[in-house]
């Protein structure tokens, strides 16, 4: 399947297929998941791509034994991945949250549908933005990225891989049913060539000792040497129970805050359009993101000074970037598939000191092109008013 | 300390958490005869889960992930799965296995995986203060059962040897030595091997359940309560009414190993690739 | 010959109670943590079946080979 060319494989792919290419191309060698529209087709092609290169596929009996083997198999020397959608990500919650704690580095891919509870199966969503961020609970950070197309779905699975192995931490990618059911052509480089886990020495070994940005260096697996001790309680560099040393415990937790947090600017993947003279710019992110291309275009068409973002990391999220891409607009429209969710970052990131338009599509629906355009027109038309 | 205490547990970890004359320590001590016994330091892996018996690999200076509530196995299932060589063992309550875990468990034995699940089995959640468990008896007053435990408690062995578990064995920390040699051949055995330990628990179950807070009555309580499964073989049912078989239960070494069986056909897959 | 660590007994005479031939009696001495630990009151009389080492929850316990 597929050509070769100029050191690149070009196939066509659903979004679901190109992200197990991702995640094999990116050294994944372990899946755990469960049946569930709209991801099933990425524990189907799991199931038949892992054993090709020696990996493990395992449907497990339920979404929350996923994530368990999962971050299992992580410690167990593998990178790790598990994929699911709707009540299944919620389900998973407990598992991410101890993923943080322990500082297991694992992939999360969440095919977003609409919700709440059974909601939406075959129908998409981005409601589950915030449940990345927030859903496990106490306090903790994620990184999230968000494709919206199947070139991205391999790209953005490949990088999330990459970065759930640097940070130590869980990884989500929030593709939705639109990317993940869509089939398009998505270039593939030949000579990819991903980071393999360090090591840390062994010479006096702790595995909770970060390094001065507050990372740990490297990530040690089981029977290895090191004699490990992971606990999901609070722990002290050594590992051992800290649950009742209050010094310790709030250490650590704003360790694992910062470690994402204090890093945000390297995290930042922005991708941008029409932003030099724009005075009202579309932030998008995931599917709106390319009808909000095709309306900032024929917007420009009509003479409107319109600009375009896509955000392909959301969290931790780019306020800063944000800010300072968008310094000359006027007005910012955030087209999201959610009640509106992302427009109060956006609110927050500016600080008043602009215009901030949430652009909300519930129902199962992308926004067309047209719906976008028009709230273009009608904020342009406010302005010269 | 035990030398193979000296050997074999964490010493900054120490002292055990665990009340006077609670039966965790007991079969942490048969836990790490088993291994001396097995000389398999090096390639084990323990989980634990969560609960007062969660803690007993966490003192043992090996490998060691002590995980969420009711999932020591799917973690077990992970760590088994990314390396098929390595000995997986968990440790996990009555509540932890058969209540909030309990489809874990059955699945696990269902794949026949080979990890073996020490469950300590002491009729109560202590950890959390003395609430009724999937394993209380019937009619026992507890925090939660203040009128008297309305249900039926669960019989682990049973219940693995059905969903497929291919060794089973239950003994009590009265037993110390039997309960070693079969922690032991759990660890060897090529399956999911499954030891139910009866154990004690003076400050939860004792002062609850049965009016005493005296670890060595309780446990010859315990011990009373039993019969060798051999013995049991000329009893009837009412003989047998209400008593707990010790010994080993079931033992099959003709069912594929899963993790064997699986690993069979990547390699098989790879080399076609 | 039995050795108590008397730094980790927790006193809950569980040797005590199962050793066959009860010679494990009550020292009247309190620990660092204020268990009265246990003594082998008549060594002379243990057979070395080691059920009190096997027993301890603490592993605090140690039957040495040689002579009492």
């Amino acid at each position: 399947m597929g050509q070769e060319v100029n050191n690149e494989k070009v196939k066509i792919l659903q979004g679901n297929e190109a992200i197990v290419e991702a995640a094999v191309a990116a050294g994944c060698r372990f899946f755990a998941g469960y049946p569930i529209t709209p991801a099933s087709e990425v524990a189907e092609t799991m199931a038949q791509r892992l054993p090709q290169v020696g990996g493990v596929f395992m449907q497990m009996e339920d979404e929350i034994a996923s994530i368990c083997a999962t971050i299992g198999a992580s410690f167990g020397g593998l990178k790790a991945c598990t994929a699911s959608s709707g009540p299944g990500i919620s389900l998973k919650q407990e598992g991410v949250g101890y993923a943080s704690a322990v500082e297991a580095p694992i992939v999360v891919i969440n095919v977003m549908r609409g919700g709440p509870a059974t909601g939406m199966p075959t129908a998409v969503g981005q409601q589950d933005i915030m449940q990345a961020k927030y859903g496990s609970h106490g306090d903790y950070e994620i990184i999230a990225l968000m494709p919206s197309s199947c070139q991205e779905a391999f790209d953005l699975t490949y990088k999330a891989f990459e970065l759930s192995e640097h940070y130590r931490v869980p990884v989500y990618v929030l593709s939705d049913e639109i990317v993940g059911h869509t089939r398009e052509k998505v270039r593939i480089p030949a000579n990819l060539s991903p980071v393999e886990r360090k090591k840390p020495a062994k010479e006096n070994f702790q595995p909770y000792k970060a390094q001065a940005n507050g990372l740990l260096d490297g990530m040690p697996g089981f029977n290895e040497g090191y004699r490990l001790l992971i606990d999901g309680q609070l722990h002290d560099e050594q590992g051992n129970r800290a649950a009742h040393l209050p010094d310790v415990c709030a250490r650590l937790t704003e360790r694992l805050c910062r470690k994402i947090s204090d890093h945000a600017d390297q995290l930042v993947d922005i991708e941008s359009s029409y932003l030099e003279d724009a005075e009202i710019i579309v932030v998008s992110f995931g599917s709106p993101s390319r009808p909000s291309l095709r309306a900032v275009k024929d917007a420009r068409a009509k003479g409107i000074k319109a600009g375009y973002l896509k955000l392909r990391i959301i969290w931790p999220f780019p306020e800063t970037k944000l800010v300072e891409l968008t310094a000359g607009a006027r007005t910012l429209i955030v087209p999201e598939l959610n009640i509106g969710r992302v427009v109060n970052e956006v609110k927050r990131a500016v600080g008043g000191q602009k215009e901030v338009v949430g652009l909300s599509k519930l129902g199962g629906l992308l926004h067309t092109p047209g719906e976008i355009q028009a709230e273009i027109e009608r904020r342009a038309q406010a302005c010269t008013r | 300390m035990h030398p193979l205490g000296e050997k074999y547990l964490r010493k900054n970890a120490l002292p055990l958490l665990w009340c006077p004359g609670c039966g965790n320590g007991t079969i942490l001590n048969a836990t790490v005869r088993a291994i001396e016994n097995l000389g398999i330091r090096d390639r084990l892996a323990l989980v634990g889960g969560i609960g007062c018996s969660g803690w007993i690999p966490v003192y043992i200076d090996a490998d060691t992930l002590h995980v969420l509530h009711g999932r020591a196995i799917p973690f077990a299932t992970g760590l088994k799965m990314s390396d098929p060589n390595r000995k997986v063992i968990v440790f996990s309550g009555d509540g932890d296995c058969l209540g909030i875990g309990g489809n874990h468990f059955i699945h696990g034995a269902r794949r026949n995986i080979d990890i073996t699940v020490i469950m300590v089995h002491n009729q109560i959640y202590g950890m959390t203060g003395g609430q009724v468990a999937p394993t209380t008896p019937t009619a026992s007053k507890t925090k939660t059962s203040p009128y008297g435990n309305p249900e039926m408690p669960f019989n682990g062995c049973e219940l693995a040897r059905a969903s497929g578990a291919t060794y089973v064995a239950r003994w009590t920390t009265a037993h110390p030595r039997q309960l070693s040699k079969a922690i032991a051949e759990a660890i060897d055995h090529q399956g999911f091997s499954f030891v139910e330990v009866l154990t004690q628990c003076p400050t939860q179950a004792g002062r609850v359940i049965h009016g005493t807070a005296d670890p060595a009555k309780l446990l010859d309580m315990i011990k009373a309560n039993t019969i060798s499964a051999n013995a049991a073989k000329d009893k009837s049912a009412e003989e047998l009414a209400g008593k707990f078989l010790i010994g080993t239960l079931h033992h099959d070494t003709q069912r594929p190993e899963f993790a064997g069986y699986y690993y069979e056909k990547i390699h098989k897959a790879a080399a076609a690739n | 010959m039995v050795i108590i660590d008397e730094l980790y007994c927790k006193g809950c005479y569980l040797c005590s109670h199962y050793c066959p031939k009860k010679i494990i009696k009550p020292s009247g001495k309190r620990n660092g943590k204020g268990y009265i630990i246990p003594c082998i009151a008549e060594p002379e009389e243990c057979t070395k079946c080691k059920t009190c080492e096997l027993i301890c929850p603490e592993l605090a316990l140690t039957v040495e080979e040689g002579a009492n």
